[in-house]
């Protein structure tokens, strides 16, 4: 009888542990909405990028087609989740930055994921974002597209190898946003638009970690090479 | 027998119960504060009884972020000291004119240019994880002497060191923050990594044999920003500037205290031993004194206005209202926002709200042949350090 029972009660000890485990594992499922302060996930994303980009620009924004680009006019930049001091525990809001070539401006929208929701959007000119990896695939694309530009880059590839450059898959790129006044009095006119315009300066080095001694400036806002400085 | 055997399984399935509601409130005590991102918490207790608590965060930008950050003297109440603090940004200026790059704008801390840390470079410590890479490393570490007096009064004491790395076009920064036992918070960056920009011009670098190239030499302007917010209300924080000016004789000093009342920018002047601390309008000391922590500077010899004529490198320190939108001291792209820190310093009232203090730290390089490769870690640091936030040493 009391083997019954202790079995009894050995059962109802498990039951309970298992009751405990269950109720700390609903305990924690029960606080895991996010709050204010959580990073944005993959379907806040989606949502605040479909309000703001549209489908088509949404979709593109997880791919890597740079064709596409100059065909809507429009690159979604950055989502991230809007810094608000003192904002309800639930709130959940972000910041959407997307560049509109066709009128050089920057969009940036504020999104409420609550209630899906664009609360204001406004656009701002001479601002330059970080590039995305398609805007830099496509100012590599404009710099080896130019003839005249791509015999220069392999002469200095040569140059610092002794090598020929067979295939620009060999090169390494870095690229950032540039601005025409932070080169002053050292830029041509055809660069003097960057900052208006989306410019990129280009960084080529070797697979050894060898830097290129020019620097291609692309406009991408007009699709072309506009200077070559010294890096 | 039967029912006091079920009533005891009973009270123990309840205590059990309890204790399992009460672990889960202690475990997720500090990530169920809405203060946090879920998870991303760091606190340490060290055997005095000090302890540091924290949140932190990895943005596209800055890279790692700190905020809600607390400090516990022994024996003594938790207080807030920081909202928020991190590299708001980084300005390289090139010797020989080329254009200057801005690295938390253009390129970003985060993302990718944020470095996986090895468990061998967090040895003894924790490393955190930010979308599935570890990117965070937490480590406590002996930090000698907190005070000594002849051999019967000493003591050594700790530090909580939280790091990361981000790599930007082979150059490699460091960011470091140090919390001490004491209350004294140190922010450093290390530069590191490879430097590979080159220049014709001897004059603007220095000539790496070995490599047989000018290496460029180079100024990083690091732009910090901290959020005060000290103790429970973030809308009450004062601005004090203090300096102890030397009589024309120079036999004596005489402090002078003044209140920011307006946003404002402003240098320090070692001669005059200006500096300037953040207190709270309401919370004192047992002494009655408001608490308080004021910034050390430790770089005079670096620092400089730089090559350009930048409104934004004209001062070492800027003193602004907080505004949300106000994010990074240059290229700030938000809208209804300056575009660089000079230009948040409007006008607005800074006397008892909440207000951010900017701090540019100025470091310049002068490539040596030790520096190929990689370069040395070269530390540019200031110290945050409390003053009055107890009555007496607590330690």
């Amino acid at each position: 009888m009391i083997v019954k029972n202790s079995f009894s009660v050995s059962g109802l000890i498990v039951q309970s542990v298992s009751f405990a485990i269950a109720l700390m594992t609903f305990t924690a499922y029960a606080q895991s909405p996010s709050h204010n302060m959580d990073p944005l996930s993959f379907d806040e994303l989606s949502t605040a990028s479909l309000l703001t980009a549209g489908p088509r620009l949404a979709a593109r924004g997880v791919n890597t087609d740079v064709s596409s680009l100059t065909n809507n006019n429009r690159e979604v930049l950055l989502i991230e989740r809007n810094e608000e001091k003192g904002a309800p525990s639930d709130q959940r809001r972000a910041d959407v930055f997307i560049y509109d070539y066709s009128r050089n401006e920057l969009i940036q929208s504020l999104v409420d994921l609550n209630t899906s929701e664009v609360i204001r959007s406004e656009r701002k000119q001479g601002v330059q974002l970080p590039l995305t990896d398609k805007e830099l695939i496509r100012a590599k694309h404009i710099v080896f597209g130019d003839e005249e530009e791509r015999a220069i880059l392999e002469d200095e590839f040569r140059r610092i190898t002794s090598r020929e450059l067979s295939d620009i898959a060999d090169l390494n790129i870095k690229a950032f946003t540039f601005h025409a006044d932070s080169l002053p009095n050292r830029v041509n006119e055809a660069s003097k638009q960057c900052g208006i315009h989306r410019c990129a300066q280009l960084m080529l080095y070797t697979q050894e970690n060898v830097v290129f001694e020019i620097s291609p400036i692309v406009n991408l806002s007009a699709g072309v090479v506009t200077q070559r400085i010294g890096f | 027998m039967k029912n006091s055997i079920i009533k005891s399984s009973f009270a123990f399935c309840s205590i059990l119960v309890v204790v399992a509601l009460s672990l889960t409130s202690v475990a997720q005590a500090r990530p169920n504060t809405t203060s946090c991102p879920t998870g991303n918490t760091i606190s340490k207790t060290f055997s005095s009884g000090a302890a540091w608590d924290m949140c932190w965060e990895v943005r596209d930008a800055e890279g790692v972020v700190l905020s809600d950050v607390h400090y516990k003297p022994a024996n003594k109440t938790r207080r807030r000291v920081l909202g928020e603090a991190g590299l708001s940004q980084i300005q390289t200026e090139y010797d020989d004119g080329s254009a200057s790059e801005f690295l938390v704008t253009q390129f970003g801390l985060g993302g990718n240019n944020l470095q996986t840390l090895a468990p061998s470079m967090c040895e003894g410590g924790q490393l955190h994880t930010n979308a599935g890479r570890d990117v965070l490393c937490e480590v406590t570490k002996a930090n000698g002497y907190i005070y000594r007096y002849r051999n019967s009064t000493r003591r050594q004491g700790s530090k909580l060191d939280v790091f990361s790395a981000s790599n930007i076009n082979a150059r490699e920064f460091i960011i470091k923050w140090s919390f001490l036992e004491n209350g004294t918070i140190e922010v450093a960056s290390g530069l590191t990594g490879q430097f590979n920009k080159t220049t014709t011009n001897e004059a603007n670098g220095w000539q790496v044999t070995t490599q047989n190239r000018i290496a460029t030499g180079f100024t990083d302007h690091y732009f910090w920003r901290m959020d005060f917010d000290i103790a429970s209300d973030n809308d009450n924080d004062i601005i004090e500037q203090i300096k102890s000016v030397p009589s024309a004789d120079r036999l004596t000093k005489t402090k002078q205290t003044q209140t920011i009342s307006n946003e404002l920018a402003d240098s320090f002047t070692p001669a005059d031993k200006k500096f300037w601390r953040i207190k709270d309008q309401s919370v004192t000391n047992a002494a009655n004194q408001a608490i308080s922590y004021e910034m050390v500077m430790l770089n005079y010899a670096q620092q400089s206005k730089g090559n350009s004529d930048s409104d934004w490198l004209k001062n070492d320190v800027y003193m602004t209202q907080y505004n949300a939108c106000e994010r990074f001291a240059v290229q700030n792209p938000t809208n209804n926002c300056g575009e660089n820190v000079s230009q948040f310093v409007n006008g607005q009232n800074i006397n008892a709200k909440d207000v951010v203090f900017w701090y540019r730290l100025v470091h310049h390089t002068l490539p040596r042949d030790e520096d190929f490769a990689p370069a040395g870690v070269q530390w540019s640091h200031f110290i945050m350090l409390p003053r009055d936030w107890t009555s007496t040493n607590s330690l």
